[in-house]
């Protein structure tokens, strides 16, 4: 099985290099960073995404649900940008599958049209749709291997005094690897299509730009010998593009009760202005939540960005998990 | 009548004559003889410079008769002249360092002098590097440090003990107060309560401060406190003052002072007035490129440090510009930088929307003082 798992590894970070488009590349609004939760342990989430938000870290996650979840969230970037996304995801006979939106954008936006400029509004959205499932599904081994994957449909464009719009395909493929209760780790490769394979987006000029790539690694950890309800979290992203530099984050859940957490973490991110383009900020987060089999739960997480309060953002998450299928009941998570 | 006072002179005269005339030292010719106070004149006596040499100025006395004067000049000399002082050159000097006294002027000046200054319950200063010049000029020096101010009486004592005083001759004072240093060195005039301090020599408890502009009224510190002889913490309203660099005046209570000539610059706000920032796109884009330039302009009302930090719309920062102060960019008035849509990671700009902020360094803190949205399309 390890052989195997091996190769699968290899195969993914294979996919690990780009052809850029000649117009450059660019990312994806995932790079926001999934939920409330996600953001709080300042986007350390790879090994830990295991609700309903996981396809917008690491698809694999939502294998172990046992119950219907929703999740929306919704922040403003620099105080101009707008951010709402929503994800659902659902066991099934066949897998867990999953549905999210993340729309993004802005108006009131002066676009140069020839010699002069006119005022548009610009959107950027994003649909994903995944699946996931152990890999024992397939396979006769891999009850703790979880594999996943999600197809995403890229559309931006201008509205208003400049009209353009752009479209474009993608997939992320990750894996979770569940070694005990208290270790898991987990990779997602993002935009594994080559621009060949059609992952780009394309302009109704005809610019076409290539989306970013980045591989994602992350461990998450419960030191039940420390704290029993503590989890420790880390991540590195690794870009295809050499330019843009490696980050990384790491991020803590300490849920003292069932239904409230608090979190915290050290985000980096890229920063033009830094020596080493990277730079740390803190986030923390809170949780308060209710309900035993069916859950209502708040997220918030507030995550200053270049350790200037002028730049930070809050993010709020509804979240909502349904009572567990009936077929489902009692299988293992 | 006059011809009786001529019989009688010239009878009192014969009489000198006779006892000195055994000298052939005394030729008396016609002049004017002074003593006592009647001016005699004859055409034979001879004898005013060597009285006047003796500075014989108990004329009316009537101890000395002619007679005997001139025939016991020694007694003169040794017995009569003490040290006369009239004038001291400087008058005046301060309590923390010597003064070299270059003209002690007087009369009667020896060899041997002592010079002291005195004042009443305080101890006297004695000259050092005494120079007897001549009889009527003596140069020295007093060590005035931690002496009490004040007028002090210039006394110069004779090898034989006779003295001569100028009594309130010379003045001891304070030190002008020395204005090296203002921090910070300029304030914004939207500000009422600015602080800054003063640093400096010999500044005393009660000192005043104000700046001063030619053509402006003084602002005068709403409150300055000397903390030590060397600080002075101070506050001004700038509010609506006029921008330019004013005099730092320091006045310690004894009305001496010291100016520091463009000491503190008052500035208008750095500000880039809304909607003034703009982004536009220059001509063609270059070859190999997707991208035309974009020309970043903006206004700021006073030189400054200056930031300009561009933001893609997941909150990355892609792209910077630092300005220093009066550089482009950093200057008063309108900048223009010039951006080529190429990020600090070496990639194009993606289409879509960026945020642009505008820092400057306001008073040692970095400000946004404007943003704005802009578009890249290719």
């Amino acid at each position: 099985m390890k052989k195997k798992i091996s190769v699968l590894i290899v195969l993914m970070l294979a996919l690990n290099t780009a052809v850029f488009a000649a117009s450059g590349s660019t990312d994806d609004a995932t790079v926001i960073g999934g939920g409330a939760r996600a953001l709080g342990m300042g986007r350390a989430y790879v090994a830990v995404a295991d609700e309903s938000d996981a396809p917008l870290i690491n698809p694999a996650g939502i294998a172990g649900l046992k119950a219907p979840q929703i999740m929306t969230m919704n922040t403003s970037i620099l105080n101009e940008i707008y951010y709402y996304e929503v994800s659902a995801a659902s066991p099934s006979k066949i897998g867990t599958l999953a549905i999210a939106y993340i729309t993004t954008g802005t108006d009131h936006v002066l676009v140069p049209v020839g010699t002069s400029y006119v005022y548009a509004d610009y959107y950027d959205s994003l649909f994903l749709v995944s699946y996931s499932s152990p890999l024992s599904r397939f396979v006769d081994y891999g009850h703790n291997v979880f594999i996943g994957t999600s197809l995403k449909f890229f559309n931006r464009g201008w509205t208003g005094g400049y009209n353009q719009s752009a479209f474009g395909l993608s997939a992320d493929l990750g894996m979770k690897l569940i070694i005990n209760p208290y270790l898991s780790l987990a990779f997602n490769r993002q935009n594994i299509l080559p621009v060949s394979m059609g992952g780009v987006i394309r302009w109704g000029t005809g610019i076409e730009e290539s989306l970013a790539s980045i591989t994602k690694v992350g461990i998450a950890i419960k030191p039940v010998q420390l704290q029993k309800k503590l989890m420790l979290s880390g991540d590195i992203d690794l870009p295809a593009e050499s330019s843009r530099p490696v980050t990384m984050h790491v991020g803590a859940e300490w849920q003292f009760f069932q239904n409230i957490a608090i979190r915290g973490g050290f985000d980096q991110s890229v920063d033009a202005s830094s020596g080493a383009r990277t730079s740390w900020s803190p986030a923390v987060g809170l949780s308060l939540g209710a309900g035993k089999s069916s859950v209502f739960r708040i997220d918030y997480a507030y995550h200053p960005y270049y350790n200037d309060a002028s730049l930070a953002s809050s993010y709020i998450s509804l979240f909502y998990q349904g009572e567990p299928f009936f077929a489902l009941k009692g299988e293992t998570r | 009548m006059r011809f009786l006072k001529a019989i009688i002179v010239l009878v009192l005269f014969s009489q000198i004559v006779l006892a000195a005339s055994t000298s052939t030292n005394y030729k008396l010719a016609s002049d004017v003889v002074s003593l006592g106070t009647a001016n005699l004149t004859s055409a034979s006596y001879n004898v005013r410079s060597v009285i006047r040499q003796r500075q014989i100025t108990i004329a009316s006395s009537t101890s000395f008769s002619i007679g005997e004067g001139f025939l016991r000049t020694a007694y003169f000399g040794g017995v009569i002249f003490a040290p006369i002082v009239t004038a001291i050159t400087p008058g005046s000097g301060t309590n923390n360092t010597t003064v070299d006294i270059t003209n002690l002027a007087g009369a009667n000046f020896q060899d041997g002098a002592a010079i002291k200054l005195s004042k009443s319950g305080q101890t006297d200063i004695t000259a050092t590097k005494v120079v007897v010049v001549n009889s009527g000029k003596i140069t020295c020096t007093f060590d005035l440090t931690d002496a009490a101010v004040g007028l002090w009486t210039v006394t110069v004592v004779g090898s034989d003990g006779r003295s001569g005083s100028l009594p309130s001759a010379f003045t001891i004072g304070y030190p002008a107060p020395d204005v090296k240093a203002v921090a910070p060195e300029k304030g914004v005039n939207n500000e009422n309560n600015a602080a800054v301090i003063i640093s400096g020599e010999y500044f005393r408890s009660g000192a005043s401060v104000k700046l001063a502009l030619a053509g402006e009224n003084d602002i005068v510190a709403t409150q300055a406190l000397t903390t030590s002889s060397t600080k002075i913490t101070a506050r001004f309203n700038l509010l609506n003052k006029t921008a330019g660099s004013w005099n730092v005046v320091v006045t310690n209570d004894d009305e001496q002072s010291d100016t520091l000539v463009q000491g503190f610059k008052i500035s208008a706000p750095v500000l880039a007035s809304p909607g003034i920032v703009e982004v536009t796109h220059l001509a063609e884009a270059p070859t190999n490129s997707v991208l035309k330039p974009m020309a970043i302009k903006y206004n700021i009302t006073d030189d400054a440090d200056v930031i300009i930090n561009i933001y893609n719309m997941r909150g990355e920062k892609v792209w910077v510009y630092n300005a220093s102060a009066g550089s482009e960019g950093g200057k008063v008035g309108t900048n223009e930088i010039v951006w080529d849509g190429i990020t600090a990671f070496n990639s194009f700009a993606s289409e879509g929307v960026y945020i642009l902020h505008v820092m400057a360094k306001v008073d040692g803190q970095w400000k946004l003082i404007n943003k704005l949205k802009f578009a890249v399309v290719k």
